[in-house]
């Protein structure tokens, strides 16, 4: 009723609105007021789905069965980030912090270290994302020099069961591999079994996120 | 007195000012690398090219003295172009490793080039390849391709610290700068030379990959390394002290540090040692960590017989690293509240003083502390009157403020356990695993106040980090013991109402107000509040 007695009050004052402002009047009968009649016919849609989903032929469900079903995301769509490896299994990463100054959900924790290698010098001893964090916004993998950070993984990251698991480490994130490179993995794997990347454990790891009881059960490339 | 037209400005200066100094003094910014101006003048980098009426080339601006009737411009297309030309010059063999180098963020090559450069390289040729991570000693990392050659540390070395251990060797675009044949540049200054790079050639090794410099914040504070009191810039991150810079204080410091009081900032946060929580001795002699709660109860058992008429037994000492504030609060504290009979300003034990900056005293603030005591007429018995008195009985009851001992030996510390001890603390040391009831107090960087260096120059510190845990600021501490003895009537809460209740006491600080102590302090006059250590390297070491 309320609202009523807005809607005349502005229309008596209705003047001053602003041009190509129209104001429409809600027409409302006597039936429409008195919702009963909605509402039953909102109820005899629910009975009508309800038991055509038991007993029709065709059914209304719109329900995927995930995780046995899984919807195909769309082919731009990122995913979870990784470390990209060097040809050793390192990060490439050369803790330069650009990523953890780029990020605006705070969510990458960076300590850097000193190698002899005086081609890198800069490594990170710890490359932690928290993922609870992490907006997936990319502007990490903008900003990286190196191409060390990517995100072309086109999954989302595990659940898990605490915050400190949500930490992904510099182990779990160099262990994933990009949408590509784990389509490329999983052919070979069709015509003999691959030969695993010593010391990465890189291939493995593919193969495991592919069955169902790998140890990296959560993962999943759903491309 | 010469009279000078920069950029169309008539400046008046003192005979002998160069260009850039007379620019930089009245807000014209000449840019430059090599001209320092507590160094003598190499004019090798030619970032500071002018130009001046009637010569005929571009002149570097650090060199050419001001004189009558000069007309210079910073600003012609002439000296844009030259600087855009330099810059371009100077990066030609830098790696441009940004990334990892330390300097980025606070690098001149960096700002100088989005200044006055700006332009794409056109250097097709291989860059001339140098060592990378040369150890050059034990505080400093010399990475040869980024260095410009400015010499500002081979200046340093030679002419602050006295100890010529840089040289430039090569020549052309091959030259370096470098240590001689076994000998490490392992002067007790060394750290200055990597504060002066203007570029990432030289870096810290104990700041190196630490933290990105624009994660940095930075309050202006005191060293608390000794009694000289250097101007420094506190860096810190993640509520942690990371680095002090220098900050030149032409009456203190002239803008350089030794190694030992720049990593003094350890002692601010020792992982290992430090007292973030109360603690009491159990009844089988354990310490066990206490709520605030309970320490105030206990506070008020063991301090409670003091309040008004008392045997007087009861002894106060209070560190030589305490704030001057913290040090009167608690004195006020004995005025108002407890019955105190012997005071005694401890500290930390002396180390070598140097000719240069260094001096014996290792307390910023002794010379604050005895102005405290000999504003309000009270008798400092030292460390070894107390211990005597402790010894006899005298003493029953010590309330220690601060817990440093120049020595904890095994007398002090036997004389320490046949009395009740409350001690306020930083860290675990052997006085303080000594004591009864310890309470977590904070460091100067965890607080605001005064120090009183050992020239009677009282300046300011600031507060840069949230007080770890649950420690207390020494002006709080007092009032948190008022508060557990239910005084009526303490007025002290913060900094500057102690600050203003010294001031009452003493005609020293008549003209001093604790807001308006500005970036270098001011000197507290007509006195000379300790023996002032002999000195001379401070002042001949910045003639240059």
């Amino acid at each position: 009723m309320g609202g009523h007695g807005h809607g005349n009050e502005a229309k008596s004052a209705g003047s001053d609105l602003p041009e190509g402002v129209v104001r429409v009047s809600r027409n409302m009968d006597a039936s429409d007021r008195l919702f009963v009649p909605a509402i039953a016919a909102g109820l005899g849609q629910t009975v009508k789905h309800f038991f055509t989903n038991i007993f029709g032929k065709e059914k209304y469900t719109q329900t995927v069965q995930y995780p046995d079903v899984k919807i195909e995301y769309p082919h731009r769509f990122r995913g979870m980030h990784r470390l990209v490896p060097r040809e050793d299994g390192n990060p490439r990463c050369v803790a330069c912090f650009m990523c953890q100054t780029a990020c605006p959900a705070r969510c990458i924790h960076i300590v850097a270290g000193e190698t002899d290698d005086q081609r890198i010098e800069k490594f990170p001893v710890i490359f932690e994302i928290d993922e609870l964090r992490c907006v997936v916004c990319g502007l990490c993998v903008e900003a990286c020099p190196c191409d060390a950070i990517r995100m072309d993984t086109g999954f989302h990251p595990k659940p898990v069961y605490s915050r400190e698991d949500a930490d992904f480490g510099k182990a779990d994130l160099l262990g994933i591999l990009g949408r590509e490179e784990a389509k490329a993995a999983g052919q070979r794997a069709k015509d003999k079994p691959p030969a695993t990347a010593a010391g990465t454990g890189r291939v493995e790891r593919a193969h495991g996120d592919h069955g169902a009881g790998g140890s990296a059960g959560g993962y999943d490339h759903s491309h | 007195m010469p009279k000078v037209t920069i950029d169309g400005r008539e400046l008046e200066v003192a005979p002998g000012t160069s260009i850039i100094s007379a620019a930089h003094a009245n807000g014209i910014d000449i840019p430059f690398y090599c001209w320092h101006p507590r160094l003598s003048i190499a004019a090798n980098c030619r970032m500071c090219l002018v130009e001046i009426e009637k010569a005929p080339k571009l002149q570097p601006a650090c060199e050419v003295q001001c004189r009558d009737g000069m007309v210079v411009h910073t600003k012609s297309k002439q000296v844009i172009e030259a600087r855009a030309a330099v810059q371009e010059f100077l990066l030609v063999n830098h790696p441009i490793d940004c990334p990892i180098c330390d300097q980025a963020g606070e690098c001149k090559l960096q700002d100088y080039y989005m200044k006055h450069d700006r332009s794409g390289t056109r250097f097709d040729e291989v860059k001339v390849p140098k060592k990378k991570s040369v150890v050059l000693g034990p505080q400093v990392v010399l990475d040869e391709e980024r260095c410009i050659n400015c010499t500002r540390c081979v200046r340093f070395m030679e002419e602050v610290a006295h100890n010529p251990q840089l040289g430039q060797f090569d020549r052309g675009d091959r030259a370096v700068i470098g240590t001689f044949p076994g000998q490490p540049l392992n002067d007790p200054y060394s750290m200055n030379t990597v504060e002066i790079c203007p570029v990432g050639a030289l870096t810290s090794r104990d700041f190196r990959f630490k933290v990105r410099s624009w994660f940095l914040k930075s309050v202006e504070s005191v060293c608390s390394g000794c009694a000289r009191g250097c101007s420094i810039n506190l860096d810190h991150y993640n509520n942690e002290a990371q680095r002090y810079r220098a900050r030149d204080n032409a009456a203190v410091n002239q803008g350089w540090l030794c190694d030992d009081g720049r990593l003094s900032y350890k002692r601010i946060h020792d992982p290992e040692t430090q007292i973030t929580t109360p603690h009491q001795r159990s009844d089988d002699g354990r310490m066990v960590p206490i709520t605030m709660e309970q320490a105030k109860l206990k506070l008020a058992e063991l301090l409670g017989p003091y309040v008004g008429e008392t045997d007087g037994s009861l002894g106060l000492t209070l560190s030589a690293q305490l704030t001057t504030e913290g040090v009167t609060a608690f004195v006020e504290l004995a005025e108002q509240v407890l019955q105190v009979d012997t005071y005694s300003i401890l500290g930390q034990a002396d180390w070598e003083a140097d000719k240069l900056l260094k001096v014996a005293d290792q307390n910023p603030n002794r010379a604050g502390a005895e102005l405290v005591l000999e504003a309000y007429s009270i008798f400092d018995e030292g460390p070894e009157l107390l211990k005597k008195s402790l010894e006899k009985g005298a003493v029953k009851t010590l309330l220690m403020v601060g817990s440093e001992h120049p020595s904890h030996d095994e007398a002090w510390l036997k004389a320490l356990s046949g009395v009740k001890v409350i001690a306020f603390a930083s860290n675990w040391d052997p006085t303080s695993r000594q004591a009864d009831l310890v309470l977590p107090l904070a460091s100067f960087a965890e607080q605001d106040g005064t120090f009183v260096n050992f020239q009677a120059r009282m300046q300011r510190v600031n507060k840069a980090l949230k007080p770890i845990g649950a420690r207390l600021p020494a002006v709080e501490a007092a009032s948190l013991v008022a508060s557990a003895l239910g005084a009526k009537g303490w007025k002290i809460g913060n900094w500057i109402t102690a600050f203003n209740e010294l001031k009452k006491h003493t005609e020293l600080l008549a003209d001093v107000s604790p807001m308006k102590l500005g970036p270098f302090g001011v000197v507290l006059e007509s006195k000379t509040l300790n023996e002032a250590p002999t000195q001379t390297g401070a002042g001949a070491g910045v003639g240059g």
